[in-house]
C-alpha cells in the first residue's frame, strides 16, 4: 500500500467521442486568409462571368417569335434543349419508360449516389463502380440532348445541322 | 492599424494632401459604417471577415487548395454570380412585363424596340439563365469526378441536386413568359412529358398549366413560380448548400495525407 502523496491522482475531466478529435484535427491550420485571397480572385471571376454574358447579350439577341397561337403548329415543335433529351428518348420508347422509368430512375440514382458509393477513398480507382454508371449516364444525357437540339426537324426526322438548323435558344 | 489611425489624425494637415482617402476613412461616420481595421494585417484581414456582412458568409482563412483555379474551377461560385445577373436583370423586365395573354406578348415586342436597356437586358437575362444551366450541369461533373460528395457531404450532393432540378424548374417557367410560337410549343412538348408520369400524370399537368392546356392560366402560374415561388426556394436552399461547403471545411481538406493517421487505417483495413 503507497503512502497517499506516492499515489497517482486522475481527476476525469470529460469524454470526447473519437470522431471529434478527428474533425478538430481536420481544421486547415495552415489556411490563406479569404481577404484577399479569395477574395480577390471572386471579384476576377465575377468581372469575367458579367463580361462574358454581356458580350453575348451584344451579339446575340433573344429569340420573339409571332403572338403565341395554339390552333398553328410549327414546323418543328422542340422541348427547351436541357428537355431535348427527354423528347429524344420518348421517340424511341413508350412513353412509361421513355418519359419516366429512365429519367425517374437516373435521378434516383443520383440523389441517392453518396449512400450508394461505398469504395474507399476520394480518388477515382477507389470507387470505379460509380464511376462507370455516372459516366454512362452522363454521355447518355449528353449524346440524346445533342441528337435532339442539333440532329431533329419536322416530325422528328433525322436532319443534319449543315442542312438546315432547328435549333432554338 | 488603430495607433497608426490616431498617429495620421495629429499628423499634420499635409497629409490629407498626399492621403486624400484618409481624411474620410478616420472620419466619424466613415468608421461608424465600417469598423474593421485596414486589412493588411492577420488581425486586419481577420477583423474585415467578421465584421463585414457580406464577408461573413467567408470563413477567415480557407484552405489553400482552394485559392487555386483548378481545384473547383469555380463553377459553384460562377453558378452563383448567373443567379444574382438574373435576379437584377429579372427585375428590371418585370417593371415592363403584365403576365395576360395577349399583353405579355406585346410588352415583349416593347421591351425590344422603346424601353431603355430593353432589348439588351432582355438579352443579358436569357443569356445568363442559359449559361446558368450548362454551368451547374458542369458544377455536378465537377463535383462528382474529385469525389467531393464523399462523407462527410453526402447531404450536400443531394441538396445540389435539388438545386439543379430548381434551376431547370426556373428555366423552364420562364421560357413560356415571352408568350411566342416558340415559348408556347415548347412548353406544350415538355408538360406533355410530365404528363406521362403514372396515375399523377394528367393531374400534375393540369395543377402546373391551371387547365388541360397552355393558356392564361399556366401564363399566370408560370410567372409566379418564375419570378415568386422558385426563387425564394433557391435562395434558402442555396444558402444552407454554401452554409455546408463551409462547415464542412471544403472538399480539399480530407485530401490532404495524414501521416500520422495512416499506419492506422492500413492496419484496420488488413484485420477487415
Amino acid at each position: 500500500m503507497p503512502k497517499p502523496e506516492e499515489e497517482p491522482r486522475f481527476r476525469l475531466l470529460g469524454v470526447v467521442p473519437q470522431e471529434v478529435q478527428q474533425r478538430d484535427r481536420q481544421e486547415p491550420d495552415d489556411g490563406v486568409f479569404t481577404w484577399p485571397h479569395l477574395l480577390i480572385r471572386h471579384v476576377a471571376v465575377a468581372a469575367g462571368t458579367i463580361a462574358v454574358v454581356f458580350v453575348l447579350a451584344i451579339l446575340f439577341n433573344a429569340p420573339l417569335k409571332d403572338i403565341a397561337n395554339p390552333n398553328q403548329t410549327p414546323e418543328v415543335a422542340k422541348a427547351p434543349w436541357y428537355f431535348a433529351g427527354l423528347q429524344e428518348l420518348l421517340s424511341h420508347f413508350t412513353p412509361m419508360v421513355a418519359g419516366v422509368l429512365i429519367p425517374g430512375a437516373a435521378l434516383l440514382w443520383l440523389v441517392a449516389l453518396p449512400y450508394i458509393d461505398r469504395g474507399k477513398g476520394w480518388r477515382v480507382r477507389d470507387r470505379k463502380y460509380v464511376v462507370v454508371v455516372f459516366t454512362v449516364i452522363a454521355v447518355t444525357a449528353l449524346v440524346l440532348t445533342v441528337i435532339g437540339t442539333f440532329f431533329r426537324g419536322p416530325a422528328w426526322s433525322w436532319v443534319w445541322p449543315w442542312q438546315h438548323m432547328y435549333a432554338e435558344p | 492599424m488603430g495607433s497608426n489611425g490616431r498617429k495620421v489624425r495629429g499628423a499634420g494637415w499635409y497629409r490629407s494632401i498626399l492621403h486624400p482617402g484618409e481624411v474620410y476613412r478616420n472620419s466619424e461616420v466613415y468608421r461608424s459604417v465600417v469598423r474593421h481595421p485596414k486589412p493588411d494585417t492577420p488581425r486586419g484581414r481577420a477583423m474585415t471577415s467578421f465584421q463585414n456582412f457580406f464577408l461573413h458568409i467567408y470563413p477567415v482563412k480557407v484552405p489553400r487548395e482552394i485559392i487555386r483555379t483548378r481545384t473547383t474551377l469555380r463553377l459553384g461560385f460562377i453558378a452563383a454570380v448567373l443567379y444574382g445577373i438574373l435576379f437584377i436583370s429579372g427585375t428590371y423586365l418585370m417593371f415592363f412585363y403584365r403576365p395576360t395573354v395577349p399583353d405579355a406578348y406585346f410588352d415583349m415586342h416593347t421591351l425590344s424596340t422603346s424601353v431603355a436597356f430593353g432589348q439588351f437586358v432582355r438579352n443579358v437575362h436569357r443569356w445568363s439563365a442559359h449559361l446558368m444551366v450548362v454551368i451547374v450541369i458542369l458544377h455536378l461533373l465537377r463535383v462528382f469526378y474529385s469525389g467531393a460528395y464523399r462523407p462527410p457531404r453526402q447531404f450536400n450532393w443531394v441538396i445540389g441536386v435539388g438545386l439543379l432540378v430548381l434551376t431547370l424548374l426556373m428555366s423552364f417557367t420562364g421560357y413560356l413568359l415571352p408568350w411566342d410560337q416558340l415559348a408556347y410549343w415548347a412548353i406544350t412538348v415538355g408538360t406533355n412529358i410530365a404528363g406521362y408520369v403514372p396515375l399523377f400524370g394528367t393531374h400534375s399537368r393540369n395543377l402546373m398549366l391551371g387547365g388541360t392546356e397552355v393558356g392564361s392560366a399556366a401564363l399566370l402560374r408560370f410567372y409566379v413560380l418564375h419570378i415568386y415561388f422558385i426563387p425564394a426556394l433557391i435562395t434558402v436552399i442555396l444558402s444552407i448548400h454554401i452554409w455546408r461547403v463551409r462547415k464542412d471545411g471544403f472538399a480539399v481538406s480530407d485530401r490532404r495525407p495524414e501521416p500520422e493517421d495512416e499506419p492506422v487505417k492500413e492496419m484496420a483495413d488488413a484485420e477487415a
